[in-house]
């Protein structure tokens, strides 16, 4: 992590964690190493665990602008169903 | 008739019936009654024949007549481009198809002609062959090949989806995407994905959010979703067309492709990364689901506790092992000892997180008490121990410098002592080592 990122990196988090665990499991591992790395690794779940549960991704519409440029825009007009998808009938009207 | 023959005398309105030379029609006259006579008297007809002479103009229409050959008869055949893009493939000259169409004239040439609406062939033929034709070309080129097939990323971040914004197909897949991965951008470019032109569409689509997605980190899509909901065979075809199963194929994102019902099998589904059977099974493979996130951060998490706890456990073996040798007098920092040990044993697996804070502290303490308590053992034997100011244990000779103050650990009591000298063994450097 050595440029400056907005986006939580969560599959690192899950690497780095991981990589805690079977360091933990590790044969011949101090007690104060231990300790550290057990904090660590409370530390990287807590933050996966916040950004799991508040992540909240966009929906939107690529559209070329007037320009010919494309832009991302928030899509509108398709509303999320009733039911079961595959219940309805499928297809263009 | 005298009437009439009277009346063009004088120049006034003609009757022009065709009965006499005065009344004589025009050829166009002729050909447009003509026309409108037969049309009116056939309609829309079923015709079974030969095909022979198949020609495509320069603007998509296609000329061809349709033989009966027992009978040695034909007729001439327009099947205009309206019509016409419909067709999957050019059928075969000689192939024996079944025409809808009506009799018409070709009122230019006054030409008697069929025009077609629709060719069908026995089964799916048509559609077969084309299918067959690009399936084998594509195979040939190896895009096919199950080792061209990309593995999709464990956990995307952003996905992008091609397919109509007016077909159920999209609600589907951001209803699912949405419940599984909330995390999960979603960016959509509409394509018709069906009629003349759709895959064109399809493959303009493909290419801009492949662009897009080259556009910075912010935008890099991890796969995207190509789909359309259920029809026949017709209105699925834009996605057997070239111009989309190539685009499909030379997409620099992995493409997930749910085309119609499972058992509608494309040739856009055949060269993606991964097929699904709908456009929510398709958004399902796209993205882990979010309980199964949950499910695998619980396991690190156990691991965590499962890693400190063994420790823990392997310390309290040992102090229970030394405090089985310690005299009566230890008896007390012993207890101290075993009675944290067990605590944090207990807390551990319920509550790490909120234990943490106090476990630190604690098990600082507790690493130092277990030295501590070690070298009690070797006292009561007679023998002293060397430790630091901070209670760490001296036991080689590099641990001394000269002038270094230190303890000296013997029976009823500690000794404020300073090195004089660091005498290093000659032989065995590490001789230094008092207990066994």
């Amino acid at each position: 992590m050595s440029e400056p990122s907005t986006e939580f990196e969560f599959e690192t988090a899950i690497e780095e964690l991981e990589g805690i665990v079977a360091r933990l499991d590790r044969e011949g591992i101090g007690l104060d190493e231990a300790i550290a790395l057990f904090e660590q690794g409370i530390e990287r779940l807590g933050e996966a665990r916040r950004w799991l549960e508040t992540a909240s991704g966009r929906v939107e519409e690529l559209i070329a602008s007037s320009t010919g440029r494309l832009e991302a825009k928030p899509l509108e007009g398709v509303e999320a169903p009733d039911g079961k998808p595959e219940d309805r009938p499928d297809g263009e009207p | 008739m005298n009437v009439t023959r009277q009346a063009s005398l004088f120049g006034a309105a003609e009757v022009r019936d065709g009965r006499s030379p005065e009344g004589a029609i025009t050829v166009s006259d002729l050909n447009e009654a003509a026309r409108g006579a037969l049309e009116k008297r056939f309609g829309d007809l079923w015709v079974r024949g030969e095909v022979t002479n198949w020609t495509r103009s320069s603007v998509g229409h296609r000329y061809f007549s349709l033989r009966d050959q027992e009978r040695d008869s034909s007729v001439a055949c327009v099947f205009f481009r309206g019509d016409a893009w419909r067709l999957p493939a050019d059928p075969e000259d000689g192939m024996e198809v079944f025409v809808r169409g009506r009799p018409t004239l070709y009122a230019r040439q006054g030409r008697f002609q069929l025009r077609v609406r629709a060719i069908e062939t026995a089964g799916e033929g048509l559609w077969r062959i084309a299918f067959e034709r690009l399936r084998r070309k594509l195979a040939a080129e190896g895009m096919l090949d199950p080792e061209r097939k990309r593995a999709l990323p464990a956990f995307p971040r952003r996905v992008g989806v091609v397919t109509s914004r007016k077909g159920a197909a999209l609600h589907d897949i951001i209803t699912v995407l949405r419940r599984r991965a909330p995390w999960v951008e979603i960016v959509v470019r509409h394509c018709r994905v069906q009629g003349e032109g759709a895959a064109d569409e399809v493959r303009a689509a493909l290419q801009r959010l492949a662009d897009w997605s080259t556009g910075g980190p912010d935008r890099k899509l991890d796969a995207i979703l190509l789909s359309r909901g259920g029809g026949s065979v017709e209105d699925l075809w834009c996605f057997n067309e070239e111009a989309a199963v190539r685009a499909v194929a030379a997409s620099p994102v992995p493409v997930i492709c749910a085309v119609g019902h499972e058992i509608d099998v494309t040739l856009c589904e055949l060269v993606a990364d991964l097929r699904a059977p709908t456009p929510s099974a398709a958004a399902e493979l796209a993205v882990p689901d979010i309980r199964s996130v949950r499910a695998s951060l619980d396991t690190a998490g156990r691991g965590l506790a499962r890693g400190l706890r063994r420790l823990i456990t392997r310390g309290s073996d040992r102090v229970e092992a030394l405090a089985q040798r310690l005299p009566a007098s230890a008896g007390h920092a012993r207890d101290v000892a075993k009675l944290r040990l067990e605590t944090m044993a207990a807390y551990l697996p319920a509550g790490m997180e909120r234990v943490l804070a106090r476990s630190r502290t604690r098990l600082a303490g507790l690493a130092a008490a277990l030295d501590a308590l070690s070298p009690l053992e070797t006292v009561a034997r007679g023998y002293a121990v060397a430790t630091d100011l901070e209670g760490r244990r001296l036991t080689r000779i590099d641990d001394f410098t000269p002038s270094q103050r230190f303890r000296l650990r013997v029976r009823g009591g500690q000794v404020a002592a300073t090195t004089d000298t660091v005498e290093r063994d000659p032989a065995r450097p590490d001789a230094g080592e008092s207990d066994a």
